[in-house]
């Protein structure tokens, strides 16, 4: 058990981390970029941090909402699955619109990204909860609220995590376009677009390449920490 | 039955009171009229423009051919990296490159191929590869070892063997890559079309009608755009999993 977890950490974790750094490493050793590189990095990452925590906070409350009564869900679900096709980055031309070029654009785009998946497979998650487990609630007289927060969503933790790893996917995803179109003068998405101007093929391609490990890492990382603190402990997975 | 009636009419009236509180929001001022148009004009930006079938057709063209192109040389390219047994990394090394969002490769290839369809057609059949061999590859790996034996007892051969156990037991995943590198497709398609300036296409009249300040076109394309995504997964993705895999009772 406790090699499998290493054998896991080793593949999903040590390799990849080690792997960027020696990407930076080399990198700079070409002279392709230099230390104004890890700023743009660290500046996506912030944006990312903040729209996501936002998106996490806000759909939180919009599931104790949503969570209380089975009529409401069954009105938004639709509506949400709706919202959830509608690709992120078309709402950036809008946003650019409302808000400016400014990092407000961006933390939108994320927020949009993320905010309806998590949203719509918590919501999901609430429908596949084992009905006993509703009954066991009646017995111990439990208001709505604690039944949500007591029972529904410990019950439907694997689907909340799903919509947690889809959400930072298509955060990620909704910030390399929205910094490519909302033209902010740091950012990794901003990187690749405006190297292709200055013909930096180099600089492109390690940008690029450090978008996937990111994206990778934050994907990995990220979750898997999470599922080990949650799922893995409390043994649903 | 109740159930089954709400389901339907609680949706609509939801979507008709967002649609009635955008209005009443915009009759109050509280949202600008510059800036946020009257539903009913979105309504007529999809009917008054001349050019709105032109614009659906070729995002749909694109991303037709793009899920075509990358979904067949995918399939291939992840069936036969399953021959091999020994190599575990594959998986890693591709769930990296599908954690590449489809639009940062977009600067790449106009450079190398320039502006327009090309460029858009050359990033949509990459953002729709990835997905594909990686489902398809993941779903050969875990599939049940017995099948295989049984195969090897009903003396198939190997054409059998492909068509009869290991395309039906990976179907769950065949669906999956379809609706996975359908939705990244189109959505790397629209982003492309922002980028790579071509002439027609629902991301082009999105970026396009910024230009001008027409937010009643913008929103018009971003809601087509929601909606052409729910049509095509309930056309071809529905439809195919009623007829495969919750047919076969692999999925309900």
């Amino acid at each position: 058990m406790g090699d499998e977890i290493i054998m896991t950490l080793n593949r999903k974790v040590i390799i990849p981390a080690f792997s960027i750094v020696l990407f930076f490493v080399v990198a700079m050793k070409m002279g392709v970029i230099n230390i104004s590189f890890f700023n743009h990095i660290w500046v996506s990452l912030r944006r990312m941090i903040i729209g996501y925590t936002i998106s996490l906070i806000v759909s939180f409350f919009i599931v104790l909402l949503l969570g209380i009564s089975n009529y409401l869900r069954m009105a938004f679900k639709p509506v949400l699955s709706f919202f959830i096709s509608i690709p992120t980055i078309t709402w950036v031309p809008v946003l650019l619109i409302l808000t400016g070029i400014s990092e407000t654009t961006i933390i939108i785009a994320i927020f949009l990204g993320s905010f309806f998946t998590i949203v719509y497979s918590t919501l999901e998650g609430f429908e596949n909860v084992d009905p006993n487990l509703h009954r066991v609630g009646i017995i111990l007289g439990f208001t709505r609220v604690q039944s949500l927060i007591r029972i529904s969503i410990p019950a439907s933790f694997n689907s909340i995590m799903v919509g947690l790893k889809l959400g930072i996917a298509y955060s990620w995803r909704a910030l390399v376009g929205a910094e490519m179109l909302g033209a902010v003068q740091i950012g990794l998405g901003y990187l690749v677009f405006a190297s292709r101007k200055f013909y930096d093929i180099r600089l492109m391609i390690v940008s690029l390449v450090s978008i996937g490990l990111i994206g990778y890492l934050l994907n990995t990382t990220v979750i898997k920490y999470l599922e080990r603190k949650t799922l893995n402990k409390w043994g649903i997975q | 039955m109740k159930n089954k009636i709400l389901n339907i009419i609680l949706p609509i009236l939801t979507f008709a009171s967002l649609v009635g509180i955008w209005n009443l929001l915009l009759r109050i001022g509280a949202l600008n009229k510059a800036l946020f148009p009257y539903p009913s004009e979105v309504l007529n930006a999809v009917f008054d423009n001349h050019f709105i079938i032109e614009h659906i057709f070729t995002s749909l063209k694109s991303l037709f051919i793009c899920v075509c192109i990358g979904y067949t040389i995918g399939f291939v390219v992840g069936f036969v990296l399953s021959f091999n047994k020994k190599i575990n990394f594959i998986e890693d090394f591709l769930s990296f490159f599908m954690s590449i969002p489809g639009i940062s490769w977009a600067p790449l290839f106009i450079i190398t191929i320039g502006f327009g369809n090309p460029t858009i057609l050359a990033v949509g059949s990459l953002t729709a590869f990835f997905p594909v061999v990686y489902n398809v590859y993941h779903g050969l790996k875990v599939v049940n070892k017995s099948f295989h034996y049984l195969g090897d007892i009903m003396e198939y051969s190997v054409l059998e063997k492909v068509f009869r156990i290991h395309l039906p037991a990976i179907m769950n995943y065949i669906i999956i890559a379809l609706k996975l590198s359908l939705a990244r497709t189109w959505r790397t398609v629209i982003a492309v079309e922002m980028v790579a300036g071509s002439m027609f296409g629902l991301g082009f009249m999105i970026f396009d009608a910024r230009e001008f300040l027409n937010v009643d076109v913008m929103f018009a394309g971003i809601f087509l755009s929601g909606l052409i995504y729910v049509m095509i997964e309930l056309i071809i993705i529905k439809v195919l999993e009623r007829m495969t895999v919750i047919k076969w009772g692999m999925k309900s």
